[in-house]
């Protein structure tokens, strides 16, 4: 059931976005996410989805994978389609009920949903090419004037790799459960809602009990390698700042700020 | 075809289809009839867990066919009463135990099969009296409260209490301390004999599958490697060791006896290693006691 997604999961690589510094890629994919929802021409946003596949090229990731890991991002793109052509006033073209789809809600919905999908390209780009490990250094290093303000960032920080990195343990155990139950008769495929609800109990209490289970094992072994929250800890690979990833800041402020000086020109 | 319980044609299987694909199963032939007790052997990653799953519908073959009862698994309407007839016992099966009490638990099977009150009382009292679990003593208590090797006894009496005509276990002994071991295992002989239930066991382990089984399967990489009597399969104790298997203890002991020049009979289980033994022991005049 759960074959094939890979929704925030690494995969490992050597190419150019692999190498660049984990901060670079949060901080670049943020600026390039605030460009798109603040572009409003579609020439602009056409602008961005050719540099977050061009982005793709250079991640050298296979295409066919990357797109069936977002696969339930689609449910959400075309709903945001569907809800967005019934809910904008404008030049009715049809009608379905008591609701009307109008041309202007179509432009606003493709739009939308166009945007949507750019930004799910973009971050997940990010979380492909990068290991939880580096992501949370990345978060870590970029929080770390917070710390000033009492916020316990380093917990944080692991708290957020060790979520992610569960993620496909989690789908695995879910998905032994699933079989498991499925050997004793529970018919999680049954079409009756009553009968699936009544179904999630078997499912939900093993997988929570394994989750409490790991999480224990897990923080004993921590404990048992020294781990201690809030203290400081260096790491084995110091995060250091590149040419190259000076560059790609560089490139992803000015696209930015070009939208901003274009969108917002009556501001200056 | 129907005289064979279980049985395996040409079938393939492999993960991850379309990316980074893994070949689990290659070409796999197998029979099992009814009533036999097989071993199916190998190390880890030869494709035994798949094997085990397909048993029971719960993976299909991507090629070739699976026939249990002389009905073809990959269609729909027997893959989804599969359950009724093979009971598949999974790897750490403590893990699916989520009721309040050991009693619902193992109840779990024969409620979804619509047995009456009374008839799933009967069940689950009969299910953990077959692994050796009183009713009447723990029924009543949380599964999660249970010590480990209780926990998978419960999960076990969980599927026995379908009363399925062929039980898949997959390395039901893993995890166990040596009596959990020798007790479960002298459980599943017992059950094997009395209720005539045709059983495979999935392990690493020779030993186990020397003390119990009519026949043994080796698999490696995806293959059979060999299937036969003990006598057959363990012939080449270098080919095993290639793939990650050993002997079992009473074999590797006889063959180091015979490596020191003792006129020593092949065997492959303790008590024959032990008649061995005592048969140089008298030849050089000793007494036996």
């Amino acid at each position: 059931m759960f074959e094939g997604i890979t929704l925030g999961a690494y995969i490992p690589g050597d190419s150019l976005l692999h190498k660049f510094d984990p901060r670079v890629k949060i901080i670049g994919s943020l600026l390039l996410i605030a460009g798109t929802l603040l572009v409003s021409s579609p020439a602009g946003i056409l602008i961005y989805s050719i540099t977050a596949l061009l982005l793709l090229v250079l991640s050298h990731l296979s295409w066919s994978r990357f797109f069936k890991g977002l696969r339930f991002i689609y449910v959400i793109v075309a709903l945001s389609l569907i809800i967005q052509s019934f809910s904008v006033p404008g030049e009715v073209l049809w009608q379905v009920g008591s609701f009307n789809i109008t041309r202007e809600g179509i432009f606003s919905g493709a739009l939308l949903s166009w945007r949507l999908l750019v930004i799910v390209i973009l971050s997940s780009l990010v979380t492909y090419t990068t290991t939880s490990i580096n992501l949370s250094a990345g978060l870590e290093r970029m929080l770390r004037p917070l710390e000033r303000l009492g916020l316990p960032v380093s917990q944080l920080a692991m708290m957020m790799g060790i979520t992610i990195s569960f993620i496909p343990l989690m789908l695995e155990e879910f998905q032994s459960v699933i079989t498991a139950q499925q050997s004793r008769g529970a018919g999680f495929g049954s079409r009756n809602l009553i009968r699936q609800f009544k179904n999630l109990l078997p499912l939900l209490l093993p997988v929570v009990a394994g989750i409490l289970r790991r999480a224990d094992e897990l923080s004993e072994a921590m404990e048992a390698r020294c781990y201690r929250p809030g203290a400081h800890r260096s790491r084995m690979r110091e995060l250091c700042l590149h040419s190259k990833d000076w560059t790609a800041l560089a490139v992803t402020a000015t696209m930015l700020a070009v939208v901003v000086l274009l969108e917002y020109k009556f501001l200056f | 075809m129907s005289c064979k319980c279980i049985e395996f044609q040409n079938v393939s299987y492999m993960y991850n289809l379309g990316s980074r694909e893994v070949k689990a199963l290659i070409n796999v032939s197998l029979k099992i009839p009814k009533g036999e007790f097989v071993s199916v052997v190998g190390a880890s990653g030869s494709g035994k867990s798949t094997l085990a799953k397909h048993c029971n519908g719960i993976l299909t073959p991507v090629e070739g066919n699976v026939f249990v009862n002389g009905k073809n698994t990959s269609q729909r309407a027997v893959k989804k009463r599969l359950w009724k007839e093979v009971g598949l016992v999974m790897q750490s099966p403590e893990k699916q135990l989520f009721e309040a009490t050991v009693f619902d638990d193992v109840a779990f099977g024969p409620r979804n099969l619509n047995l009456s009150e009374r008839e799933t009382e009967r069940a689950v009292e009969q299910a953990l009296h077959w692994v050796g679990l009183d009713s009447k003593e723990i029924g009543k208590i949380s599964p999660f409260s249970l010590s480990g090797g209780e926990k998978r006894r419960v999960a076990i009496a969980g599927i026995l209490a379908l009363s399925p005509s062929v039980l898949v276990l997959d390395e039901p002994l893993a995890g166990l301390d040596p009596s959990g071991r020798k007790r479960l295992l002298g459980q599943l002989k017992l059950l094997h004999k009395d209720q005539g239930i045709t059983v495979v066991l999935i392990t690493h382990n020779m030993d186990d599958a020397a003390a119990v089984s009519d026949r043994i399967v080796v698999m490696n990489e995806g293959k059979i490697q060999a299937v036969g009597p003990l006598e057959k399969v363990f012939l080449s104790a270098q080919e095993l060791e290639e793939m990650g298997l050993e002997l079992p203890f009473a074999a590797r002991l006889l063959r180091c006896l015979a490596g020191r020049g003792y006129r020593v009979s092949e065997g492959y289980t303790l008590d024959r290693a032990a008649e061995e033994i005592l048969k140089i022991y008298r030849n050089r005049g000793g007494h036996s006691v």
